[in-house]
């Protein structure tokens, strides 16, 4: 009988167990899912004409309990197992933790990476267009895959603007989605109130990429309103002060309905091609482009706005990184103290990272309004916020292609899991799979930080060099002080 | 003046629910330096347990508003221990699973992990018991006058409820009993010990690990407590209640000092008088804002706070 | 005699305190830096020197007292009002910290493109020229390029210039840290113990880089260091600090023959139970047998009868002191506080029991505190006279970390550990 090794949390050392231990552990296990499942899983309090009654939920408790237990014994046997682990990685057995820390996938992407996906990305809306309307191979796929791919890209530019914020400076931001909501609130007030006002409704179509650059500067100026004060605050101070002034930005929207409209949202007009709606009028972009009018063109275009928005934000970041504002804000996220003994001012360039990212945050909601047609508070919530921040440090602090990915797998789990039907047959009645979404979120961030804290991507380009350049290995880079 | 004595009453009740919730941040804070994120969720979890209790309680064995008053009390005794047991657990796990690993790990690591426990305890409760609020009915009632105003044609009545009674008792019982432990036990005493130097105190043999568990758990025992007095004193409670509460609490702890468990009392009451006031002389819609505004001014100019020692960064 | 740092000096350092809570890390501290010169900061460990250097540098905002840098061209700074980041970017302070800090990620030529931040970011006009390419920037980030060639070629790491500087070997790091705070051309260099962790070889080399910083580049340097051969080497200068105190101020030859300062460095045994200052300990007394002068100015000190024989004169007055023990001596390191070095010397005044020290009166401490002079209140400081009241009636520290008896206070509270994990 092989002694299976509990791995000790602390310091790593691993700890052989008897066969009894591993059974005294099984029940503590057993208990201790035993008050988390019950009652909040065990008890179900659904509405019986209309009053509150409760239905035991026993057997499903019972299960997950089971499930948890047969859990844990599995990884006593094949997992902290000395020998199991010794037929699963032979070459180094005497580092256990290593199999797991290496390289990982996203390091072995050669530099021919980005362009590949680039072309990928840009070829993308044909490939949708082709395989939806080859005849009954994918009906529909068009119109949905090109959805897909919007949001995909949407959250890649999300991740990129943050990117610059807690990737590149280190800084924990939990506010993020307050600037999102600046850019699309500016677009969507701009388009129907003040624009019209101002130059006469001849305007309207012009709206959004007149307001493009406002909404940037807009929420780069609450990136510094909001970043001045609080810059000076540390390590978890700054995340949690960030998380109430995304909160406060969100109170603020859904109570100032005299200038907001509150939780009723405002509707906003349609992108257009440059003054050029995407309708069947005269003046419309079939009539005009003398092409046939379909609706997915409407779509490959929002695509290709998001595509050219999302490649300004790579590439301004790419370039930043290069100069010295970068580099300090790099340096910054590796030793404040360092900086400011070199005579770097590190609020300002705190404040510079702040305003570039929500600048790219402002965008991306601008977009984002246009494209849902309609916004209101409830798109700007903490939650986004997180799941951004997610995407972000799945993809690896500081990388950008990593984000990519890590977009990709969130948006593609996100969407997977609306499309697991038979998931239904497993779930308890009243649940659907795609409520799981942000549990699994929340899963994978716990898990990531655990497995794999450098995310995906963990080796870092180097900004500069002298003869050769070396990827600067993840375990040197440090993350920031929050 | 009678409605501002209103009001401070009021105060004093949810001040009371933000302390005990403050404490458990304030605590964890001084034990291993890290923000518990998830902490406010670990209140909520309790919230919601007690109010599972008492619907059972409720549904199957006749409890209301119109009990005998010693029952209401038994039950409430009964529901509270579980609650905390209910709690307790969680936050241990939370701990274990999701802290002890990353210690030592790079600084962000631990504090995403607790954003991405905070989210996997609100998203659990939520597919559990469904996202709509639990409301349910009064269960402790009544109250007295304290003094009444002829306003026109209206009375103005100063009342304090027994419910808010009850709140401010059991808080302080809760407090004292709390503030013996870390004083006088040696348990109190290798806390403070991991508080001032954790290494050390584990080269002097104390059982750090096992001190931080503890602390986790009576942090998690104070916020089921304030979960249930929470629910009790709304008739209301969700999955969501861990959020605005969690951060108001937090604010409290920040207010008070982080670290200085008094200092979160105080805090804890100091906001909850704020948040009243300003919903009573401003408005409602804002007191949310009102709370988190004072966080950012607390932090800004008085990062300190009020009882806690200030720190000058170690180069 | 007028020395170079009394006339026009690089740094004025007046009534310095600082105090952290009740504790005086520095106390009324005044000296000079001279221009172009060395000027070696020395002391035991926890006498407050990187505090002084923290307080020269912004990090610190000290509690009184005036830190006033003089430019050559007549200008001055007040560097005590200064924020940190403009104390390097105007007044021109530059240094290096005790526990190195790099920028561990970066590799080693982007640490020195860095620390050149404030001349690129001029040069790139708001980052919007750089972006759009400009000319000039460019210009400027090649001659800053030019400048990082050069200090790495200075300290000899210009085949390691693309490698990460978190894996450069610990003399490597010192010797970057430096080239990295010159990046900046300072006008004063603050270095903070650049040679501790060194081979002898790789402190050699950082003499030579340090006498090439002063009189190539016309820098002054201002050095903590317990290595005695750099700081007897190179320095011209020497203040010495004991708690937080000047003890000595010359140069290096008078420094040496100052028997407080031999005393003070005795005094660092007392630090034993704290792993950092055994090994300054050692450190230190290795660095007194090395330096000859040093090694027999000790010995003299301890040979000296001096004190012992004025104890017995002013008995009548001071504690009962005895030219022997009574039978066998306590063990009178089992103070905390006490340390070999000082047992000697207590023994040497005539304290050889753990009931004698038990039995000072207020005016006995001050009296045996004159006789050991440089001890400067660590008697009280540390509780001696309780410590040996429990000792006397049988108790002893129960473990070999040497716990203090409950009544001492930790004389020097450490370092605010709170979110110090990294
Ligand atoms: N930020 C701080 N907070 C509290 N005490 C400090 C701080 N910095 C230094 N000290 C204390 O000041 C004293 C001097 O420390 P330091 O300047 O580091 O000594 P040295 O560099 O001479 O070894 C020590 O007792 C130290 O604990
Ligand atoms: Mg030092």
């Amino acid at each position: 009988m092989s002694a299976p090794v509990k791995a000790s949390s602390a310091g790593g050392e691993a700890k052989v167990l008897s066969p009894a231990e591993i059974a005294k552990d099984l029940v503590i296990t057993a208990i201790i899912t035993f008050f988390i499942l019950v009652p909040i899983v065990a008890i179900r309090t659904p509405l019986d004409q209309g009053t509150l009654t409760w239905h035991p939920r026993f057997g499903l408790a019972a299960a997950l309990c089971g499930l948890v237990v047969v859990g844990r014994l599995a990884l006593y046997l094949f997992v902290w197992n000395p020998k199991a682990k010794a037929a699963l990685a032979p070459a180094d057995a005497s580092a256990p933790l290593k199999a797991v820390k290496g390289p990982s996938l996203g390091d072995r992407l050669g530099p021919k990476v980005a362009p590949t996906l680039l072309i990928l990305a840009i070829a993308l809306p044909f490939f949708f267009i082709i395989i939806g309307n080859a005849d009954g191979m994918f009906p529909g796929w068009d119109r949905r895959g090109i959805d897909f791919a919007i949001t995909v890209m949407l959250y890649v530019m999300l991740g990129w603007g943050l990117n610059v914020v807690v990737g590149l400076a280190g800084l924990l931001d939990l506010g993020y989605v307050a600037f999102y909501a600046v850019g699309a609130y500016t677009y969507a007030l701009m388009a129907t109130k003040y624009l019209p006002a101002w130059f006469g409704p001849e305007i309207k179509p012009y709206a959004f990429f007149i307001s493009l650059p406002i909404a940037a500067i807009l929420a780069s100026l609450w990136g510094m309103i909001l970043g001045f004060p609080v810059l000076r605050l540390k390590g978890d101070y700054l995340a949690i002060v960030t998380l109430a002034f995304g909160e406060i930005i969100y109170q603020v929207l859904q109570n100032w309905s005299v200038f907001t409209e509150g939780p009723r949202g405002i509707s906003v007009p349609k992108l257009t091609f440059f003054g050029i709606p995407f309708d069947k009028s005269d003046g419309g972009f079939a009539a005009t482009f003398h092409v046939g009018y379909n609706r997915i063109v409407y779509f490959a275009f929002l695509y290709f706005v998001i595509l050219a928005l999302a490649l300004l934000t790579y590439f301004v970041t790419k370039k930043l990184r290069r100069l010295p504002i970068g580099r300090a804000w790099e340096a910054l996220r590796e030793d404040e103290i360092a900086c400011r003994s070199l005579g770097i001012n590190t609020t300002s360039t705190k404040l510079t990272a702040f305003a570039i990212g929500a600048a790219f945050g402002g965008m991306a909601g601008a977009f984002f309004a246009v494209r849902q047609e309609f916004i209101s508070p409830e798109s700007f919530k903490y939650i986004e916020s997180a799941f951004i921040l997610a995407i972000v440090v799945l993809g690896g602090l500081g990388s950008q292609i990593g984000i990519v990915f890590s977009a990709i797998a969130i948006i593609g789990a996100t969407e997977a899991f609306r499309e697991m039907e038979f998931l239904k047959y497993v779930l308890p009645e009243g649940t659907e799979p795609v409520q799981f979404r942000m549990l699994a979120v929340g899963v994978a961030l716990v898990l990531m930080m655990r497995f794999r804290p450098r995310g995906f991507v963990t080796k870092r380009e180097p900004t500069v060099y002298l003869k050769e350049k070396k990827a600067v290995s993840g375990d040197l880079v440090a993350e920031g002080h929050g | 003046m009678e409605y501002f004595l209103q009001q401070l009453i009021n105060g004093l009740t949810l001040g009371s629910i933000y302390g005990l919730i403050a404490i458990g941040y304030t605590m964890v804070y001084g034990i291993i330096g890290m923000i518990n994120f998830a902490h406010g969720d670990v209140f909520m979890v309790g919230s919601v347990t007690s109010f599972i209790l008492v619907l059972i309680g409720g549904v199957s064995f006749g409890l209301s508003g119109n009990s005998a008053g010693i029952i209401i009390l038994l039950a409430l005794v009964l529901v509270v221990a579980y609650a905390m047991l209910v709690s307790s657990v969680y936050n241990w796990t939370i701990e274990r699973v999701a802290y002890r690993p990353l210690r030592g790990s790079f600084r962000l690591a631990p504090l995403i992990s607790a954003i991405g426990m905070s989210i996997v305890l609100q998203e659990f409760v939520r597919i559990a018991q469904e996202a709509r609020p639990k409301p349910i009915q009064k269960l402790v009632t009544g109250g007295y006058e304290l003094m009444s105003k002829q306003v026109g044609e209206q009375t103005f009545a100063v009342t304090i409820t027994n419910m808010q009674i009850f709140i401010i008792i059991s808080t302080l019982v809760l407090m004292t009993a709390f503030t013996f432990i870390i004083q006088r036990t040696s348990l109190g005493r290798a806390q403070r010990a991991c508080e001032q130097d954790t290494k050390m105190a584990s080269l002097l043999g104390i059982n750090v690990d096992r001190t931080i568990s503890i602390t986790f758990i009576m942090g998690a025992m104070l916020a089921a407590f304030a979960g249930m007095l929470f629910f009790l004193h709304y008739t209301e409670t969700d999955f969501f209640v861990g959020f605005a509460a969690g951060i108001k609490a937090f604010t409290a702890a920040v207010l008070g000092g982080i670290g200085s468990i008094p200092g979160a009392m105080m805090g804890g009451l100091l906001i909850g008088i704020i948040e009243v006031m300003w919903s009573a002389y401003f408005s409602v819609e804002y007191k949310d804002v009102a709370a988190f505004t004072v966080l950012v001014l607390v932090l800004i100019f008085m990062p300190q706070g009020l009882l806690g020692k200030p720190e000058v960064e170690k180069v | 005699m007028t020395r170079a740092w009394e006339i026009n000096p690089e740094l004025e350092v007046q009534h310095l305190t600082m105090r952290f809570g009740g504790l005086t890390a520095i106390g009324d501290l005044s000296f000079n830096a001279a221009r172009q010169q060395i000027t070696a900061l020395i002391g035991p460990n926890g006498a407050g020197k990187t505090t002084v250097f923290n307080c020269i540098t912004g990090f610190y905002k000290p509690t009184e007292g005036m830190l006033k840098l003089n430019h050559e061209d007549g200008k001055s700074f007040l560097l005590e009002r200064m924020d940190d980041f403009r104390v390097n970017r105007e007044a021109r302070v530059a240094r290096t910290f005790q526990n190195i800090r790099l920028f561990t990620g970066m590799t080693v030529v982007e640490n020195l493109m860095v620390a050149q931040h404030n001349t690129l970011m001029r040069a790139s006009t708001m980052t919007i020229g750089a972006l759009l390419g400009s000319r000039h920037y460019k210009r400027v980030e090649a001659d800053a390029m030019e400048k990082s060639k050069y200090w790495l070629e200075k300290v000899g790491l210009t085949d390691r210039a693309d490698d990460p500087a978190g894996d450069l070997p610990y003399g490597a790091q010192r010797r970057l840290e430096i080239a990295r705070a010159m990046c900046t051309e300072p006008r004063l260099l603050c270095l903070d113990e650049p040679a501790a962790g060194l081979n002898p070889r790789e402190s050699d080399e950082l003499n030579k880089l340090l006498l090439s910083i002063r009189d190539d580049h016309k820098t002054a340097i201002l050095l903590i260091e317990h290595d005695m051969s750099v700081v007897m080497g190179i320095s011209d200068h020497v203040v010495v600090l004991d708690y937080g105190r000047k003890i000595a101020d010359g140069t290096p030859g008078e420094v040496k023959a100052n028997p407080d300062v031999i005393r003070a460095y005795l005094g660092v045994e007392d630090e034993e139970d704290d792993a950092e200052g055994k090994a300054a300990a050692a450190v230190v007394h290795e660095a007194v047998d090395h330096t000859p002068v040093a090694a027999a100015v000790l010995e003299a000190s301890l040979e000296t009868p001096r004190v012992a024989e004025k104890a017995p004169a002013r008995k009548a007055a001071g504690p009962e002191l005895l030219k022997k023990p009574r039978g066998k001596a306590d063990d009178l390191k089992l103070i905390w506080g006490v340390g070999p070095a000082f047992e000697k010397l207590l023994n040497k005044v005539g304290v050889w029991h753990f009931d004698q020290v038990a039995s000072w009166t207020s005016a006995d401490i001050d009296h045996v505190d004159a006789l050991l002079k440089g001890f400067h209140g660590r008697i009280r400081r540390d509780d001696w006279v309780n410590q040996a009241k429990k000792l006397a009636s049988g108790w002893r520290p129960d473990n070999d970390i040497g716990e203090r008896p409950a009544t001492v206070k930790k004389p020097a509270p450490k370092a605010a550990k709170k979110g110090g994990r990294k």
